[in-house]
C-alpha cells in the first residue's frame, strides 16, 4: 500500500457487465420519454395558472378597499326613519286612537321620542 | 466529457433515442463504479445504475446546460437514488455478500488475483469512510474528476471538497495501516 493513490485508480478497471449493458440499453431506449411539447404546455398553464390567481387576488383586494372607501353603502343600507315618522303623523292625524294605543303600550321614552319626532 | 456533448444532450431533449444511448454508452461505466463502490454488491449496483438511467432519460428536459459535464447531473440523480436507497434499506449490506470482480487488466492470473486482493482491501476500507467521503474518494481518485465536477456533483464548495479529500485520504491512511498490522 505504499501508493494509495496508485492502487485507487486501478478500481477504474472494474466495469458493468457487458450483457447487463445490453439490456438496461435496450430497455431504457424502448421506454418512450414525456413529450417535450407536454412539459412546455405544462409550464405555460402553470404560468398562466399563477397570473389569473394574482389577477384575481388583485381584483379581490382593490374591490375591498373601494368598498371600505366609499361609504356610500352604508348610507344605501340606513333604514329610512322618514317613512315612520310620516305613519305616526298619519295615525295622529286620520286614527288618534290608535296613536293612543300605541303610545300607552309603548315606554315611556318611546312616548317622548315620538313626540319629539312628530313636531 | 462527450465531444459535441452539447449538441447530443440537446438531440435527447428532443427525444432523439440514439443520442441519449450515446450519453448512455459513455457514462454508465462510471456511474455503475460509483454505485457499485456506494452500495457493495453487483446486482444492486446494476438495478441502481439502470433506475438512474431511465430516470435522466425521462428527466433529460430538466436538465439545463451550464458549463459543467453532463456526469455531474448524473452524479446528483445517483447520489439521490442512493440516499433513498439506504433510506428504505435501513440496514447495513454484509460484506460477505459483495462479490468481488477482479478486473480485466491484460496481467498475469497472479498479478490479478494481487490486484483483486488489495481492491477488496481498499473496498473494505471505504466502506468505513463517511458518505461523502466515501464520494471524494470515488470521484477524485477513481473517476479523476476534477473538484470544481465533484463540487458540482455533490452541490459543495470547491473548499469543502478538499477538506473532505484530504480527511477521507488520511482517514483511509489509517485504516488500511491497521488493517495491514492486523494482518502481521
Amino acid at each position: 500500500m505504499n501508493n494509495l493513490e496508485q492502487q485507487l485508480k486501478q478500481l477504474k478497471h472494474l466495469k458493468p457487465d457487458q450483457e447487463f449493458l445490453q439490456y438496461s440499453r435496450q430497455e431504457i431506449l424502448n421506454t418512450s420519454k414525456p413529450p417535450r411539447s407536454i412539459f412546455l404546455l405544462k409550464n405555460s398553464l402553470n404560468f398562466a395558472v399563477a397570473v389569473g390567481l394574482a389577477a384575481l387576488l388583485m381584483f379581490v383586494v382593490t374591490d375591498g378597499l373601494n368598498k371600505s372607501a366609499q361609504p356610500s353603502s352604508l348610507v344605501e343600507n340606513k333604514p329610512d326613519f322618514s317613512i315612520k315618522l310620516e305613519e305616526a303623523r298619519y295615525f295622529k292625524e286620520i286614527a288618534p286612537d290608535v296613536y293612543v294605543v300605541v303610545l300607552n303600550d309603548a315606554p315611556e321614552n318611546t312616548e317622548r321620542t315620538i313626540e319629539e319626532l312628530t313636531k | 466529457m462527450l465531444e459535441d456533448e452539447y449538441k447530443i444532450i440537446k438531440r435527447a431533449q428532443r427525444g432523439d433515442q440514439e443520442y441519449f444511448g450515446q450519453l448512455y454508452d459513455h457514462y454508465t461505466p462510471q456511474i455503475y463504479r460509483f454505485v457499485f463502490f456506494k452500495v457493495g454488491h453487483q446486482q444492486e449496483a446494476e438495478d441502481l445504475t439502470h433506475e438512474i438511467f431511465l430516470n435522466a432519460w425521462k428527466n433529460i428536459d430538466n436538465f439545463t446546460y451550464r458549463g459543467h459535464p453532463f456526469s455531474s447531473w448524473l452524479y446528483q440523480i445517483a447520489r439521490n437514488r442512493i440516499i433513498d436507497y439506504y433510506r428504505a434499506k435501513k440496514d447495513t449490506i454484509s460484506l460477505d455478500d459483495v462479490k468481488e470482480i477482479i478486473p480485466e487488466t491484460g496481467n498475469s492470473i497472479e498479478e490479478r488475483l494481487d490486484i483483486g486482493y488489495d481492491m477488496e482491501k481498499i473496498k473494505m476500507a471505504m466502506r468505513q469512510l463517511n458518505g461523502d467521503q466515501q464520494n471524494v474518494i470515488i470521484l477524485r481518485f477513481i473517476e479523476e474528476l476534477s473538484p470544481a465536477e465533484i463540487a458540482k456533483a455533490m452541490d459543495k464548495s470547491e473548499g469543502a471538497v478538499r477538506l473532505i479529500q484530504h480527511r477521507a485520504i488520511k482517514n483511509l491512511r489509517v485504516i488500511l495501516n491497521t488493517s495491514e498490522e492486523s494482518y502481521e
